[in-house]
Parts: C-alpha cells; structure tokens; sequence
C-alpha cells in the first residue's frame, strides 16, 4: 500500500519529516501519520492470516473425534495463541490504522500531534508479534516446550506452571500494551488539539469520538493488565504469592484483574468501528446521521459500564448471591446504550435512497450478525442459564460473532469505505460482493452449529470430543476453511487496488459527508497545509 | 437480494438435515430441579431474543427493500425524532427493552440464582470433589469413603486404532454413585490448578479452585447413568478427565457404599504386612500406567521440559530413604509424596494408599530401564507421612 | 475558508498536547502501581 503518498510540491519543504529517506529507511523513521496508518493496517493483515491459519489448523483436528494431526499440549498453545494475535496484533492495529489514516484527515489537523510517538507506537508491535510466535520455533530445536498453552487468558495458577512461553506471552502483552497507551494518549490530545477551528467536541465526527473512548478505555486498563501479568511474572520466578492459595493468595484475583481489563478491552475493539458505522450507512442512504448526540452518549454511557461488569466473565467460581446479582444486571444494563446504537443505525437507513456497494453490504451484514451477539450476550449474563453456557461452546461461538462478525466485519466495511480514499483508485466491486456473500455464509455456517454443540454440551478448549458431537464439528470446520480461504479475497483486491483501477474522485461516495472527502483522492503527503473551517 | 434468495435455496438443497434429524439442539434432558429451572429459563429468553431480532431486522430489511435508490426512493433530511408523538415512540423500544431486561428476564434469573446458591438447607449427603491434573477424586466425608476416578478409554481409541466405543471420551474407571432424591452438597476444591466440574443433564457447572472450597448441589430426580467432563482448560489432558454420575436408588447407593467401605479397608490392612518384591512390582505397575503414565508417559521416557523422564533419572535413580529412615529433601521418596510447587507433579501422598505409594515407587526404581534393585515397604510409607 | 493555524499556534497546540500526554502517561504509572496494592477481601 505504498501508492497512498503523493506529495504536494512546494508544500513538502515546509513541515517536519521533509525529505524522507528511500527505502526501508523511509519506513522505519516515518512521522507521517499516513504512512504510520498503513503500516498498522499491513502488519493487521499479515496477522490476521497468521491467526487464521493457527485456527485452521485447530478446526481440522477438530473434524473427528480422537487425535488425528497434533497432541493435546500443541492444540492448547494454538488456540490461546490465535486469540492473542487476532486480538493484539490484528483487530487493535486495523483500529489504530483506521485513527492514523482517518483521524487528522477528518478534524482538519496537518498530522497526529506527536509524530514520533506514534512511530514508535507502531514500531513496538512487530517485536512483540515475534515474542508471542517465537517459542512455536524455538520448540522445534528443542528450546522450551512450546508457546503460552493457557489460552488467552492467563489464567492462574495453570499459567504459573507453564512453560517458558508463558514468559514470553508475558512481555509480548507488556509491549503491546505500551503500544496502545503510546497510540491512546497520542489520539486523545489530537482529537484535544488539533481540530479545525469551528470544530467543537459536538461537532467531532463520531468516529473520532468512538476512538476517543477506546482510548480512554485503554488508559484506565492496560495498565492493570500490565499489573496482572507483572504479578504473574513475579509468582513464575521470584517466589511471590499473589496467586498462591498456600501462600495466601487467591487464584481468583487473577481473573479479577484479569477481566477488568478483558471486558473493557471488547468494546475497545468495537468502539472504533460502532463509529465507523453511521458514517458509512449515512453515506450509502445519501441521508444524514440519525441521532448524532444519542450515539455519543450512547459511547459514552458503554465506556462507563464496561468498566463495572467484568466478573460476568467468571459467574462458575462461586460469587455470594449479592455479587451475582449485581453483575448480572449491570451487564443486562449495557444491552439499553447497545440499542440506542441499533436504533440511530436503522433509523439512519430508514427513508434514504439506499445502494448496496460493498461497504454497504458489510455494514447491514454487520448490523444483523453484531446484533445476534447482543441478544445471546444478553441471556449470557443471566447467572443460572450462564452455569449451562459457560465454558461451553455456545460462548464461543457468542464472542465470534461480537469480534468476527462485529469487529473484523466492521473493519472490512472500514476498508473498503476508504480504500479508493487512501489509494486514488477504485477497488474491484465484484470481487468486493464475492468476499461479502463468501465471509457471510461460511461465517453463520462455521458458528452457527457452535452454538449447538454448546448447548448440548461440549466444554471449549477441547482436542478432542465425545462421539455424538461429530456432525456439527464436520460442518462447522468445513466452513470455517471456506471462510478462511474467501479472505484470500480480500487481500487479492486490496492488493489490486493499491496498483490500479478506476479513478476515484474527491467524494468517491456520492453521499459522502465529511472533512476528508474534500481532499483529492488519494490525499497529499501532508493533509490539511490549509485549515478548513467548520461551521 | 436476488443474490441472497438464491443462495439460501442452494443451502437448504445442500444441507444434511436427515444426519442431523436425530440430533439433540437444545439442553439434555434435565434430572434436578436446578436443570429444569435453567432449561425453562433458557427456552423463554431463546423466545425472547429471536423475537427481539425478527422484530428489529425485520423493520429494517422492509427499509433496505423499500428505501432504495434504485427504486427512486427521495432520501428524507431528519436527524431524530421531531415532535412530541416521535419522541414517544423513539422512547418505546427503550422502555419495552427495560422491562424485558430488568422484569421479564430479571426477576426469574434472581430466583434462579437464590435456588441454585442455596447449599445448605435440608442438605441430605455431603460429596467432597477434588480436581486434580486430570482425575477426580470423590469423597464421602460421613462415610469415609474416598476414590480416585480416572478416563476408562483406552489410549488405542484416541490413536484411533481402535473403534471408539459409544462413550468414548466420557467413561471413567470408578464412577461416583449417588442416591435418587437426596439434596446432594457437593464442596468442591483442587490440588493443582482450577477445574470446572459439570454434568449438563444436573444444570450445575462450579469451579475447583486450589487452596479454596466452593460448593454447589443435586437432587438427582431419575434414576441413571449422567456424563459430563471437566470444562475449565486445566493443561494438556483437560478434555481427558470426564465426570461420570451413577443415580442409584438409596437401597443400592448404601449397598455400594458398604462394598467401597470393605475394600479400602481391605487395601489400607495390607500395609501392615510385608510385601514380596513381585507383588510390589506388579502393583506398581498398575498404579503407574493409572496415575504417572499420562505425562511421564508409559515407557517413562517422560514428555520435557514439562514432564520430566524417569528413565535413567537421577532423582529416581538417587538413595531411597536417608540412613535415619527419614525423607531426603528432593528425593524420590520426597518428590512422590510431597510433589513440586508451581508443577504438575502433585503430592500423591494426599490421593494414593501405602500400598500405591510403595508399589509404585518401587516398580520405578526397578522397571523403565531403571535398575536400583531396592524396594520399600507400605509400612514404611506409613510411618513417612 | 482558509483561516490557518498560524505557525505559533500550531507549536503552543503541539506543547499542549506534549504536556497532556505526559500527564496521561503519569496517570497510567499510577494506575499500574496502584494495582501491587490490591488485595481481596
């Protein structure tokens, strides 16, 4: 994606980062936070198939029952493995990626305001992407016994019994964790700062203000994650006992802190695209944003519950009844923000002139499948149908269809709205419906029977399962290679997109509204040298 | 949409729905009362949410049919809800939702939750449940009865070898047998890392949680053989350790219980004699491939770093007892009984007899490649502990 | 349309936003610190 920087001459001399070197000089020293965008947005897709062939790998030993390509302890590592990079190292950058390229562009501002911190912001992630994966390659000669096997989560005291790839797993959070406090402040005090002027915070775009609470919810969590995997650290090799019953300790703590930041941390992946999404049904009704002020408080009010549902997570540890009760309908509480969501979306459509261009056709794709993940989250906080579905497969296939369906979905609509924007050309919208129709299907066909098996009874984390669990495992892992092959796709018509195509315009979408769609396609090398102002 | 209604039509022509006729897609049949409550619950808010959805998607599919461009639809220009009338109504859905949240689904889940949290009245029996790096061990505290349940199928299965049996994966060798109709407390803890005990058919799922008690209870109602497995990710054999309940009338449950009493009677006397080197070594064996054989593996080659070889290990192949006839810190002896913090290696002294503890101790220090040549005896680990 | 961000303004913009972040950085010092001390009841 190297297209997407024309410079202006005679505005080039003016500013920092003037004359970048060539080269992968060029890359590596980088303020601008075009370039910085689209690297966040190519490291998330190299990722993204590297966690995909991870889970490829476990839903083929998954089509039978006994073992048939790996053992026990390697499935393990591969399924926490796939988690941490779908989550850090692929959903969080396409995030930071969209706020780099879209951010300054939309507000009006020259750049971020600290350049150099967002390139070191980026540069963090390819270190800690190598720590989390290295210990798979060190196992091979005979170094270590293979990757963190604990799942994503951590959990003590299975972790602190673990290998050295729980060590490693350790600092690749720490890393990627000061890469997304670094991204954090540095969005805030731009949305803070650098607005146009006449752009006031109720004027900001709502994806800015999506951003600006994942941000914030950044800020308050990584760092007791930071502190949870500390502890950890300390219990491996120093002999505390945060964790240790025997030592007076509590394993239980763990998943306290632990889901302090894990809750949070699924609406910091959603946020950003819950404010990428009335900016593109808007454009493709040709009508404006229904409920622009209702969806900010909306963000808002999320932000706030998200930090005090966390033990929803852990209903099957044995709470007192008080605590259960609490959690249990402050996380129905959270279902009210959602719908106002749901509502300013459909009545955003509502009496447009719709077309269904591909972002189009994610974003509606997107609406249905995020709100099928809404309606069983919402039976998942009831505390005694929770003990049924907890740890069962119905709770993974829940959370794909908040993260898959809601979070990678959306950031393909995110794509796809601003690729012709970013590159100057436009992408190829055939190719654009197949990689819809394709993901859609295989994606209900591959979880859909997950929540079938869940209610029926199969704990997650399995290699291996009992006989009358077959067929849905047979379809299940059939689509779920359909799926993984369609996104061949889609990295096919980024990658023809960044060489040519069609000319975009300066609008690209004939309803677009918005700051950005009054630069040339694709913008200069420094946007905004002349500030716009908004009225 | 053309697209979509097509593609639908190639589905429903491709879809194996005679394989899976038979197939169950709801709960197992419930047998507490806590499972019915759930399963009853699950079954309305199911109701609930899939209206909440045709409902909502379908008002907005009507738009995507209706609105369209191509269809020269003019956009309209609002930005909510003008008026008083429009505001009402932009104020139903919330209010619908509220009471669906906080009164439909609300108040029979606080019920739920009261019934399921309440242990302790009129509790009939108490069943202690350990969880252990991967087996269970089942405890009477009344009766003083203790046992150690294990996964009965055979390693040839999971190779697939061998054909799998019809309850392949969800067999154990000593299942736990309880009475029909009594309020059952189970306490449930952990030696090593955390566990989750679950049977569906009981609709409770609690975790084991080393160095702490939780508890939860059934009331079995019909009379049957109940599967579950363990459902918190515990290592490497966490889909190896299964749960198998056997409800029994109370007659048959107290008969059982009197046989279980007599044999462990029968092994705990055995460790006041003394015990040939043969009959150590054959007991041995049959504790190993039981207990270490999962991670140290069956021919003790062991699976490092993680699970160490006993074969040619130094640890193994060390001194027996100091000359005192005491432990020796870190020793074999030591390491059996007592285990190792912060691994796998637990302290077997809590779960296996003398007997075990000898045999098996001795059949390592005499079999897989190893030759010490010496042996100890069950009394002697009696008066160890 | 065109009224620019003097060059001044842009640098003061810049210093408020470096200051801003040191603060935010010292907040998420704390919040990490602050963690060690946590214990359950």
């Amino acid at each position: 994606m190297s297209v997407a920087t024309t410079t202006v001459p005679g505005h080039a001399g003016e500013h920092h980062g003037e004359h970048h070197p060539a080269g992968i000089l060029r890359w590596l020293t980088t303020t601008n936070h075009k370039d910085i965008g689209t690297m966040y947005l190519t490291f998330a897709l190299t990722m993204f198939f590297v966690g995909g062939a991870m889970i490829l790998a476990v839903r083929a030993e998954l089509w039978q029952p006994g073992l048939q390509l790996m053992k026990p302890e390697f499935f393990n590592q591969l399924i926490g493995i796939h988690a941490l990079v779908m989550i850090f190292a692929a959903l969080m950058p396409a995030a930071t990626g969209f706020a780099n390229w879209q951010i300054p562009l939309m507000i009006g501002a020259p750049d971020m305001a600290l350049p150099r911190v967002n390139n070191w912001g980026f540069w963090l992630l390819p270190p800690a992407a190598i720590l989390l994966t290295l210990p798979f390659t060190l196992a091979l000669f005979g170094i270590g016994d293979g990757a963190l096997a604990t799942g994503w989560t951590f959990y003590a005291p299975l972790s602190v019994q673990g290998g050295l790839g729980v060590d490693f797993a350790i600092f690749a959070v720490h890393i990627l964790g000061v890469s997304s406090i670094l991204g954090s402040i540095n969005i805030i005090v731009t949305i803070f700062n650098m607005r146009a002027p006449g752009m006031t915070m109720m004027k900001l775009p709502l994806f800015a203000w999506g951003w600006l609470i994942t941000a914030f919810l950044l800020i308050a969590t990584i760092p007791v994650l930071a502190g949870a995997v500390t502890m950890l650290l300390t219990d491996r090799h120093f002999g505390t006992h945060f964790f240790d019953a025997a030592g007076g300790g509590d394993p239980i703590l763990f998943q306290h802190l632990f889901w302090f930041f894990g809750h949070p941390e699924v609406y910091i992946l959603l946020l950003p695209v819950w404010g990428l999404m009335p900016h593109v049904l808007a454009t493709f009704s040709r009508k404006p944003i229904y409920g622009y002020k209702a969806q900010v408080y909306g963000f808002i009010g999320i932000g706030v519950l998200s930090v005090i549902v966390w033990a929803h997570h852990f209903f099957t540890v044995g709470m007192p009844v008080p605590a259960l009760i609490y959690f249990m309908f402050s996380t129905m509480a959270i279902s009210l923000p959602l719908a106002v969501l749901f509502f300013c979306w459909i009545a955003t459509m509502w009496k447009g002139a719709m077309s269904f261009e591909t972002p189009m056709l994610f974003a509606t794709g997107f609406i249905v499948l995020f709100g099928i993940a809404g309606l069983t989250g919402l039976v998942l906080a009831d505390v005694a149908a929770d003990a049924q579905y907890h740890h069962s497969y119905f709770v993974v296939a829940h959370f794909h269809y908040a993260l898959f369906a809601g979070g990678i979905m959306g950031v393909m609509t995110g794509v796809y709205y601003w690729l012709p924007k970013w590159t100057g050309h436009m992408y190829d919208e055939k190719l654009g419906k197949w990689h819809f129709w394709l993901t859609v299907v295989s994606f209900n066909l591959t979880f859909i029977p997950q929540f079938f098996l869940g209610l029926a009874g199969m704990p997650r984390r399995i290699p291996d399962y009992a006989l009358q669990f077959t067929e849905f495992n047979m379809i299940s892992t059939v689509a779920a290679f359909i799926l993984g092959l369609s996104q061949l796709l889609f990295a096919y018509n980024i990658w023809k997109c960044v060489k040519g195509g069609p000319k975009a315009s300066d609008k690209v979408w004939e309803g677009a509204e918005g700051l950005e769609w009054q630069l040339p396609s694709p913008p200069p090398y420094h946007s905004w040298e002349t500030q716009p102002v908004v009225k | 949409m053309k697209t979509l209604v097509r593609l639908a039509q190639l589905l429903a022509a491709l879809s194996p729905l005679p394989a899976l006729a038979d197939y169950k897609w709801n709960f197992p049949e419930p047998v507490t009362p806590i499972a019915r409550d759930t399963l009853h619950i699950h079954n309305e808010f199911m109701l609930i949410i899939t209206a909440l959805f045709l409902v909502v998607f379908a008002i907005m599919i009507y738009s995507m049919v209706k609105h369209r461009k191509s269809l020269g639809h003019q956009p309209a220009k609002f930005t909510g809800p003008t008026g008083r009338i429009q505001w009402f109504w932009a104020f139903v859905p919330f209010a619908i939702l509220l009471f669906i949240d906080f009164v439909l689904m609300g108040i029979p889940a606080v019920h739920a939750i009261i019934d399921m949290e309440d242990t302790k009245n009129k509790a009939d029996m108490v069943l202690k449940v350990t969880g252990m790096q991967w087996k269970w061990q089942y405890e009477y505290p009344e009766a003083g009865v203790k046992f150690i349940s294990t996964l009965s199928t055979p390693r040839e299965q999971i190779e697939n070898k061998a054909a799998k049996g019809e309850h392949y994966l969800l067999e154990v060798d000593n299942p736990v047998v309880l009475p029909v109709g009594k309020k059952v407390r189970v306490l449930l803890t952990s030696t090593d890392v955390i566990h989750t005990w679950w049977v569906p058919q009981f609709g409770v799922k609690r975790d084991a949680i080393p160095g702490f008690l939780r508890e939860t209870w059934v009331k079995i109602e019909k009379p049957g053989i109940y599967r579950g497995q363990c459902a918190e990710l515990c290592g490497k054999d966490h889909g190896y350790m299964p749960v198998e309940v056997h409800a029994v009338p109370e007659p048959e449950y107290l008969a059982w219980l009197d046989k279980k009493k007599s044999e462990q009677a029968a092994a705990a006397g055995g460790a006041d004699r003394a015990w040939s080197k043969d009959e150590l070594l054959a007991k041995g064996k049959e504790v190993y491939e039981k207990q270490c054989a999962v991670c140290h593996q069956p021919e003790g080659q062991g699976l490092p770093p993680a699970f160490p070889a006993l074969k040619g290990s130094k640890i193994v192949n060390g001194p027996l007892l100091s000359p005192a006839g005491k432990i020796i810190a870190d020793s074999h002896v030591d390491r059996v009984m007592n285990g190792k913090a912060g691994t796998a290696m637990q302290a077997f002294k809590n779960t296996l007899s003398d007997v075990e503890l000898a045999s098996v101790i001795t059949f390592e220090r005499n079999a897989l490649g190893n030759s010490k040549g010496d042996m100890i005896q069950p009394a002697q680990i009696k008066s160890l502990r | 349309m065109n009224a620019n961000f003097t060059e001044a303004e842009l640098a003061q913009r810049r210093t408020a936003s470096r200051r801003m972040a040191w603060l935010i950085g010292a907040v998420v010092l704390a919040i990490y610190i602050i963690g060690f001390f946590f214990k359950r009841g």
